[in-house]
């Protein structure tokens, strides 16, 4: 049984617009189109918990899993932007496996941490224009993108990756 | 004066002398001046730069009455004490950077200034437009203080960069030349 990975990390916009979504491994494949369908329906969940939410935190945490296979996290930044992380719990079937146990509460935080601050800097370009640049508003910058991809391939569960990428981007931005 | 020198007042003045004004505030008034500079010029970032070291040298102009005033600052002897100046006790002052002095030409009469950090361009990313990264030059507001300040002090410098690490070069460098000593009977500015 292989331990959990990232197999998708998406950002989607106040107005629930695709921004970016990264899929893992990167190269295209019919999963997708699949990451796709999983992170819309995330929305729905967004939506249903957010009057129930007072604590004023922004970690949604487990959104839903799917046949022990596959768990999307979410977190949602004060201005409505809603990043999530699908895990791929790699259980594959076997019931005593640990699949649904993989990802402890909060262990996540870190990569949600790392992704927001990337999302900041972001935003923070002069030349960044939230909607603009065709193609319904998807994110095209290769700063951007590399970031998503070095954090969700650096994860691993037990706060190593993850953990770490957000330390190092938070100080650039305080920096 | 030294280099050494330079660096101690430079450390001095800004700790002591200078109202500091928070980082990202400065970055991204800078950034929507440029941005908004593109927009209005329709991205012709040729105009763009010109209208950049237009607004530093007016910024120059003033701001060297400024810096006179908070480092007591004399008159330098030559050439490489000025560009010393400028390194160590000029940037460092406003914008608590020192890039450094190098490539000097054997008659001393141009330099290179090598920014390992410019606070201007954090966040930035120019646009993926196949010309910007070949045209414009993101901070080019800075040759232009550095051309109004230095005129007030009766020195022509053509100031202008020749890399940019956002353009993918591997250092930001601007390139600073003295043009002519302008003499004292010439009212400064008139050309």
């Amino acid at each position: 049984m292989s331990t959990p990975r990232i197999a998708c990390i998406a950002l989607i916009s106040r107005n629930n617009s695709p921004l970016h979504l990264h899929p893992f491994p990167s190269s295209p494949s019919p999963a997708t189109l699949k990451y796709h369908f999983l992170t819309h329906a995330t929305l729905d969940v967004f939506a249903a918990r957010l009057p129930l939410k007072f604590n004023g935190d922004s970690d949604f945490g487990l959104l839903y899993s799917i046949d022990e296979e596959l768990a999307a996290y979410g977190w949602l930044t004060n201005t409505g932007v809603k990043i999530v992380v699908i895990i791929d719990l790699g259980g594959g079937g076997g019931g005593g496996s640990a699949a649904g146990l993989g990802v402890k509460d909060g262990e996540l935080k870190g990569v949600f941490r790392a992704l927001q601050t990337a999302y900041i800097r972001l935003v923070c370009n002069p030349f960044y224009e939230e909607g603009g640049g065709g193609a319904g508003g998807v994110v095209r910058s290769r700063r951007f993108v590399e970031e998503v991809r070095r954090i969700g391939e650096g994860w691993a569960p037990g706060g190593g990756g993850g953990a770490g990428a957000g330390a190092v981007g938070e100080r650039g931005v305080v920096g | 004066m030294s280099a050494t020198k330079a660096a101690r007042v430079g450390e001095d003045v800004w700790k002591t002398r200078i109202d500091k004004v928070n980082a990202e505030l400065v970055t991204l008034t800078y950034g929507s001046i440029v941005a908004q500079l593109c927009r209005d010029f329709e991205g012709d970032y040729l105009e763009v730069n010109k209208q950049l070291e237009k607004m530093g040298y007016n910024i120059g102009l003033r701001l060297i009455e400024d810096f006179l005033a908070k480092t007591n600052m004399g008159k330098c002897a030559n050439f490489r004490e000025t560009a010393e100046t400028i390194a160590k006790v000029g940037f460092k002052v406003f914008l608590n950077i020192t890039p450094t002095v190098t490539n000097w030409t054997t008659d001393n009469k141009q330099f290179s200034l090598i920014f390992e950090e410019n606070p201007l361009a954090d966040f930035v990313e120019l646009p993926d437009d196949g010309r910007a990264q070949n045209e414009l030059w993101y901070s080019n507001m800075l040759c232009g203080v550095l051309r109004g300040a230095l005129e007030m002090v009766q020195m022509q410098v053509d100031a202008h960069f020749v890399g940019d690490i956002l353009r993918g070069n591997e250092v930001t460098e601007m390139r600073v030349t003295l043009v002519r000593i302008i003499d004292d009977e010439l009212p400064p500015g008139e050309d």
